[in-house]
Parts: structure tokens; C-alpha cells; sequence
């Protein structure tokens, strides 16, 4: 399991806990957040399940405040909490004790310092009416395995039927294509998705925009059960008619969810549409005034849209089909996706920004030695492919390639071009290099440049390159 | 140093052999990383523990010469890449310049194995030996001889500006260019106040300074939990402060300023782009050569520096002349590649995409 860093800002007015030097709660308005993530579900419950008492399951949420907010429902008779973060649980009994309502003192709730995968997995079928899930933001791949299709059929096999998923998610405002693909994740695996939005000031303030999140059963609920959704008093933020609004999502931006993939662990993609977003800059806009046409999910139930990637999104494989395809099309077209970011501290202004590095990363390459390597490899691969890395081994060994190289050959160049980039780019701290071989550090006409490269020019470029180190 | 039971084989040349450090034999590594002449604090262990909270893979490789540890290298991996990785040695390997070449050889071929377990298909290793005459043809030589070629990014600045801390105030004042001295007692005259700090309270308020500069300034800076982790583990370890310059209350200009081997080192910094007419970063500065004198430095290190205009160090460089001081150049990173594991990945993709090539 890996190591956390927690860090508390701490001054007379509030108190800010940030995990990984992510935002987790600012005390000024962290009630926005967790009531809208624990209310709706709770209420729907104890109305769906009338005559029983609730158990409910928080994965994380070791800072207690959602927990706090569980405790808020009568009818609960019970609360596992699963965090495996000793640290985080530590600090929810005791400096955050006054904000969580001595939560963990409570004889109802229960915490289990364990890993919330392995907790579900050991856990009997039907455990659980509500599973509140209040993950922090994924930073790699290992941290997104709580969005997978595999995680939320987990959650179904421990919900008794009809039971309720409440989930945080990503900002729908920052990275609408992750923010559907969670979406789409729940309905692969079986359940309804019911998506929310809300804007929490002090998330907004750190630049993470408006929050979402999304309630999951596998049994659906109508407009009616939103409508009705009014839980017991002593909250602070949470509004009837507030919720009901922020069901509601503009139509240009729920439409991203029909072309986005569902997060496998196999061909994972959450981290990708949440690192390359900016694309989607022109969606962003789209929540300041979406009154007119707006879509929500109570009214008209959504299913999963089938959509099944072989390739994982910002893979070698499918970066250098992406490259392959400019060169095709002449164009640079989606130039973001051309150096997609794989590392939460990156931007695509970065990434791209490597383009002016390329050159001196392709004059340190022993071409000949790469390819007969290559060759020595070859055994897979189909007879043509062989052939034309025996006649590319053939000229780079002659110490010139020819100016008129077959399409095929410059493809593999493409390919070769694509791997040693993204082997570069794989060091996060090269991102933020001082300068190098290639020169300066600083920011340049990058578009330009990857513009010039795939119009053509790109193979010609290396051509003329690797002749004149020759 | 003991012989280690790591999990990768050691490798031996004559009387030199590399092997991996056991994690007992860590612990010990500052002792001698910090003796070897032209050390960098990108090798040092609590770099090392900041890398791992970042989620990089680290491992010690130490050098000897028969028993005796004569040097070694800290290595970092980034395990989320997908195809090809590389190592990287920023400000390593740590060897005395008569074992460069030795070390060199051992080090490629002790990171062979572990290249194909990790997938990582170049090491990258960027000495921070100054390019004084005989070093530097000393490296090129055995640069070559490895096959090693330069990379297309430095981790390190492969230039900077040093300040001779080893002369007393008196003369590190008159070292000064007039304008700077002259700009360091403006700041005092306005009663600019100088403080230093390895508190995290004070993370927020170095950070608020520093993404403000970098917004301004348009480089690309690290973000907020960046510097969590940097300074919850160097404050820790006792090799990192915060330097902060304040008029009536308000921060001026800040710095994070890391010690290591009688060094410190100018790594990260910023400056509010109010009440400039003051000169805040003029006596921060001048404040913190003095307080790392103080530490027992020999040098202060404004950490990147050009005299090209092109270079985005070069308006930032005009600044730190005016402290005295003389420019030094470092040889950059230089990459090994491990054309196996490029091969690989390459073959991999072409049966991923065969039918696309046509």
C-alpha cells in the first residue's frame, strides 16, 4: 500500500486537510460537499427500505465527516467504515473530532483500518441498503481502481437489492470525459447512474472546479423519489429544490457520455481523460448558464453505451496509432492527444513543449542498433514488416537513408519517433527539465511545431537529420 | 558499508564491484555520498525518501574498491510509465573522478537486469562535476567509452552561479556588484525583515509567493503537493529551510533553500510583484548566504544560470550576478540506452498496429 502525505492548514477562522497535497476538506464549507454526498442516498434508503434498519459501508472517509453525516439518520442501525490509512483515522479522532461530531465515538460506527478493495471483496453478498465511497482524487492508475466496472460490480454483489452507491467523482467542469466515463463505469456494471454537480467554493478556489458526484442502484429511481429526497434537520447546506438542480446537467456536455470509454483495469482510462482534459476547455464554460437545455437521469434512465476500448487511452500503442493518423491526415488536428500527459503534475502545455527536445532525443539514437535489435525480435511479426526493417537495417548500415522512404518504412519511423518520446516523457521530472541537449526550458510555439512535423514534414526532418549527424 | 543481499546481482570489475544496498546500508549512504567530492543532494537519502512519496522506485548501488565503499548512485524509476521507462541519476553517480570510468561500466551493466525486470530502456545519469579542463575531458572520455550520449533534458541546470561562502562578510559585500550591494541596504533602509523557517505551517504562504512568480513569469511550476512532500521530508531531515523577506507583515519574496555537502542550494523561489521598489530579494539573498555560512557552507548556489538571451535563465541570471560569485558548467545528462528493451516495445507496437502500417 502506498504512502500517503497529509497536511493541514490550520488557522483561528478554519482548518483545510489536504491528502497528497490534495484538497480533502476546507472546515469554511466541507458540509456542501459531504451532505450532498450522504444525504440523497440516505434518505432514498430509509424511504426504499422503510421497515428495516440500515447497515452502511463508508470506503475512506477516515476524516469522519461523512460518517457524521450517516449518524445524522436514526434509522441507521450500523456503519462500517473502511480507511486504510491509520493516520487519516487518527486525525478523525482528534483534531477533527469537533468537525465530525465526535463521530467515531459514536457505539454505531465501526472502522476497519484495511484496504476498502479487499474489505468488499470479504464481505457477504447483501451486507450493505447504502455504501457511501469518499475516495481522494486518483493520482495514478493504482488509485483509480475505485472507479473500474470491476469495483462497482463489487459494491452491487455487497448491496441488498434496491440498495444505494454514493460515490465522489471528478469535476464535471475540469474533466468532462473522466466525469462520464465514471458514469459509464457504474452502468457497465449493472447499476442505474444518477450524476450530480455542485459548486463548493474552496474546491473551486484550488482550481479543481465544480465537484461531482453519483448516486448507483440497481434498482431505478423516478424524479419522484428525487423530489422527495428531504432528509432529518441539522444540516447545514443542503437544499431540496439545490439537489434537484444539480441533477440537472447542460446537453452539450452530458452528450461527451455516448463517446467515452468505461475504466477497466486492463484497458484503463479514467487517468487519461483526467489528465488531458483540456480539450474539453469549450464544455467548461457550459455550467454558468444551462437553464434551457439540460438533461437529468431520474426522468430518463441512461444505459451503458457498449463502448469497449482495445486500446487504453494514452497507451504507446494508442498514442503512436494517433500519430500514425495525423501523418495520414496531414493535420495535427487534436494536438493534446499527440503528447498525452500521464502524470497529475503535467499539462499538455508540457508535454507538447517536448516537441523542441525531439530532435537532439533522436540524434542520441543508434538507429542501426535499434533496429537490428529489433530484428533479433522479429519472429512475431508478419513477413512484410520483417522485410522492411531488413531494407531499413540495410540503408541506416550504408550510413544514408534515402530521401523517398515507402509508407510503411515512414510509419515505422513514426513508431519509432512515438517510443522515444513517450520513454522520455515517462520520467515525470523530465517534464519540468532545466534545459538539455535540446536547449532552453522555455515555452515555445509548440503547436507550430508538431503542426510542421505531421504536415509532411516529419519524416523528411528525421531523414535529414539522422544524414547530417551521419 | 556491507556487502549487500539485495535482490540484484552484483557485478565486478578487478577490484571494483556494484551492488545494490540493502536497506540498513541506506540508512548509512549519506555518510559517504556526502564526502564524495561534487555531491548533489539529488543523491542524498532524504531526496530519496522525497522520490518515494512522489511514487518514484528508488535503489542504492553502491561502489567499492575491494571492501571500501569508494562512491555509488541513487537511482529513480517512475513504475506508472507505459512502454519504455528510464532511470534517472540526477546529480549521480557520486565518484571520485580516477574511478569515473570503472564506475561508468559497472553501473551500466549492474542496471542491464534491472533495465528488463522494470522495462526501462535508458539510464540517465548527470554527474554534477564541474566542466573545469581536466574533469571534463576525463568524463567525455569515459562518456564514450560507456556509451553514453547527451540527453535531451537536464534534470539539473547544467549551468549555475556559485558564491565562495568561505570568505567573511566583509569580503562577500565588497565581491558584491555595486548595484546589488547597493539594492541590499535599499531593502534595509525600508526595514525589510528577513526570517528562515523549516516550519510546514509556513508551506501555504512559500507557495502562494512561488505560483504567483511562476503564473507571472510563465515557467512551469511544480504544484502545491509537490512541496508538501518536499518539505515535510527535507525539514525533516534537517537539510532545507524556508527563507521569507516581509514588509510591514506582508511576504515579499520567498526561498527554499536546501543544504547539503557545504553547499546550499537556491532551488525554489519567488517574489510578490508588489512593492518592488524595496528590493525584498536583494536582502533575502544576502541574508541567506550568510545564514548558510552560518550552517557551515562553503557555497551558495543560485541553481541555474545563462548568459544566452535566449535562455529562459538569462533574466534570472542578471539578478544573481549582482551577488558576486563565478559561473560554473556541468557536462548535463547523459543517456545509455538499453536498445534491447527499446526493441521491445517497438516490436510490441508494430504487432499491435501491423495492420494499420500499410
Amino acid at each position: 500500500m502506498k504512502s500517503s502525505s497529509l497536511f493541514v492548514e490550520q488557522n483561528k477562522k478554519r482548518i483545510a486537510f489536504y491528502i497528497d497535497g490534495d484538497l480533502q476538506f476546507d472546515s469554511s464549507d466541507e458540509a456542501s460537499y459531504h451532505e450532498y454526498l450522504v444525504l440523497p442516498a440516505l434518505d432514498l434508503a430509509r424511504r426504499r427500505h422503510a421497515s428495516e434498519r440500515l447497515r452502511v459501508l463508508i470506503c475512506g472517509g477516515g476524516d469522519g465527516l461523512a460518517a457524521r453525516d450517516v449518524l445524522r439518520f436514526p434509522e441507521v442501525e450500523r456503519i462500517d467504515l473502511v480507511d486504510y490509512n491509520p493516520e487519516v483515522v487518527n486525525f478523525g479522532r482528534t483534531l477533527f473530532a469537533p468537525f465530525n461530531k465526535d463521530a467515531f465515538n459514536s457505539a454505531r460506527v465501526t472502522v476497519h483500518l484495511q484496504d476498502a478493495c479487499s474489505f468488499v471483496e470479504g464481505a457477504a453478498a447483501g451486507s450493505y441498503h447504502v455504501v457511501v465511497c469518499d475516495f481522494t482524487h486518483p493520482r495514478c492508475e493504482q488509485d483509480a481502481a475505485v472507479y473500474t466496472v470491476g469495483w462497482f460490480e463489487a459494491l452491487r454483489r455487497v448491496l441488498v437489492p434496491g440498495g444505494i452507491v454514493t460515490t465522489n467523482a471528478t469535476s464535471p467542469e475540469r474533466s468532462p470525459e473522466a466525469f462520464w466515463c465514471i458514469h459509464q463505469s457504474i452502468l457497465a456494471a449493472g447499476l442505474r447512474s444518477y450524476p450530480l454537480h455542485r459548486e463548493i467554493p474552496s474546491f473551486s478556489r484550488a482550481g479543481y472546479g465544480r465537484w461531482g458526484f453519483f448516486l448507483a442502484s440497481p434498482q431505478p429511481f423516478g424524479y419522484q423519489d428525487a423530489a422527495a429526497v428531504d432528509p432529518p434537520a441539522g444540516y447545514v447546506s443542503f437544499r431540496t429544490r439545490d439537489f434537484l438542480a444539480a441533477c440537472r446537467f447542460p446537453r452539450r456536455h452530458a452528450e461527451v457520455r455516448h463517446g467515452v470509454n468505461c475504466h477497466l483495469p486492463d484497458v484503463p482510462s479514467l487517468c487519461h481523460y483526467l489528465w488531458n482534459s483540456e480539450r474539453d476547455e469549450d464544455l467548461c464554460g457550459c455550467f454558468s448558464d444551462f437553464s434551457r437545455d439540460t438533461v437529468e437521469f431520474f426522468s430518463a434512465p441512461d444505459h451503458w453505451n457498449g463502448l469497449l476500448a482495445k486500446l487504453s487511452p494514452g497507451s504507446l500503442a494508442h498514442v503512436a496509432r494517433g500519430w500514425l493518423e495525423a501523418s495520414r491526415s496531414g493535420q495535427s488536428g487534436h494536438a493534446p492527444n499527440l503528447v498525452p500527459v500521464r502524470h497529475p503534475y503535467h499539462t499538455t502545455e508540457m508535454t507538447n513543449s517536448w516537441g523542441a527536445s525531439l530532435p537532439e532525443a533522436v540524434k542520441g539514437l543508434d538507429l542501426t542498433e535499434l533496429v537490428g535489435q529489433m530484428l533479433k525480435r522479429a519472429k512475431s511479426l508478419p513477413a512484410n514488416l520483417v522485410d522492411d526493417l531488413r531494407k531499413l537495417l540495410a540503408a541506416l548500415q550504408a550510413g544514408t537513408l534515402p530521401k523517398e522512404l515507402a509508407p510503411r518504412l515512414q510509419n515505422i519511423l513514426w513508431l519509432v519517433l512515438a517510443a522515444v518520446l513517450s520513454m522520455h516523457l515517462s520520467h515525470p521530472d523530465a517534464v519540468f527539465a532545466k534545459g538539455g541537449g535540446g536547449g532552453s526550458s522555455s515555452n515555445s510555439d509548440d503547436t507550430a511545431f508538431w503542426g510542421t512535423m505531421l504536415a509532411g514534414g516529419g519524416i523528411v526532418w528525421l531523414v535529414n537529420l539522422y544524414n547530417r549527424n551521419k | 558499508m556491507n556487502r549487500a543481499a539485495g535482490a540484484l546481482p552484483a557485478c565486478s570489475e578487478g577490484e571494483f564491484s556494484i551492488s545494490q544496498l540493502s536497506p540498513g546500508e541506506a540508512a548509512h549512504w549519506d555518510l559517504l555520498a556526502e564526502s564524495v567530492p561534487h555531491s548533489c543532494f539529488m543523491q542524498s537519502a532524504p531526496w530519496a525518501s522525497f522520490k518515494k512519496r512522489e511514487g518514484y522506485r528508488v535503489i542504492f548501488a553502491g561502489v567499492r574498491q575491494g571492501w571500501n565503499p569508494v562512491g555509488g548512485c541513487v537511482l529513480y524509476a517512475y513504475p506508472a510509465a507505459r512502454g519504455a521507462a528510464l532511470f534517472a541519476a540526477p546529480g549521480g553517480p557520486l565518484l571520485p573522478a580516477e574511478h569515473l570510468a570503472v564506475g561508468l561500466r559497472l553501473l551500466t551493466r549492474f542496471c542491464a537486469p534491472l533495465a528488463e525486470l522494470l522495462g526501462v530502456a535508458s539510464l540517465r545519469i548527470e554527474p554534477a562535476v564541474p566542466l573545469a579542463p581536466q574533469p571534463g575531458l576525463l568524463l567525455a572520455r569515459a562518456f564514450d567509452e560507456t556509451g553514453f550520449v547527451r540527453s535531451p533534458a537536464d534534470i539539473l541546470p547544467c549551468e549555475s552561479w556559485l558564491i565562495d561562502l568561505e570568505q567573511d562578510e566583509v569580503e562577500l559585500s565588497e565581491a558584491m556588484k555595486p548595484k546589488g550591494r547597493y539594492n541590499v541596504r535599499v531593502a534595509r533602509r525600508h526595514g525589510v525583515q528577513v526570517r528562515f523557517s523549516s516550519e510546514e505551517a509556513d508551506i501555504p504562504l512559500f507557495y502562494r509567493i512561488f505560483a504567483e512568480t511562476a503564473r507571472r513569469k510563465r515557467f512551469f511550476g511544480e504544484p502545491y503537493a509537490f512541496f508538501i512532500n518536499l518539505c515535510q521530508t527535507l525539514f525533516a531531515a534537517g537539510r532545507a529551510q524556508f527563507g521569507f523577506a516581509s514588509l510591514d507583515g506582508e511576504v515579499l519574496a520567498a526561498i527554499f533553500v536546501v543544504y547539503w555537502a557545504g553547499r546550499a542550494t537556491y532551488l525554489y523561489g519567488g517574489r510578490s510583484f508588489q512593492r518592488g521598489e524595496v528590493m525584498a530579494p536583494y536582502l533575502l539573498h544576502w541574508e541567506a548566504m550568510l545564514n548558510a555560512k552560518r550552517r557551515g557552507c562553503r557555497l551558495y548556489d543560485f541553481y541555474g544560470y545563462s548568459d544566452n538571451p535566449r535562455h529562459s535563465y538569462f533574466p534570472f541570471s542578471r539578478f544573481k550576478k549582482q551577488f558576486g560569485g563565478y559561473p560554473v558548467s556541468y557536462p548535463g545528462a547523459h543517456d545509455h540506452y538499453y536498445y534491447g528493451i527499446l526493441a521491445d516495445a517497438l516490436v510490441d507496437l508494430l504487432n499491435n498496429l501491423s495492420g494499420e502500417l500499410a
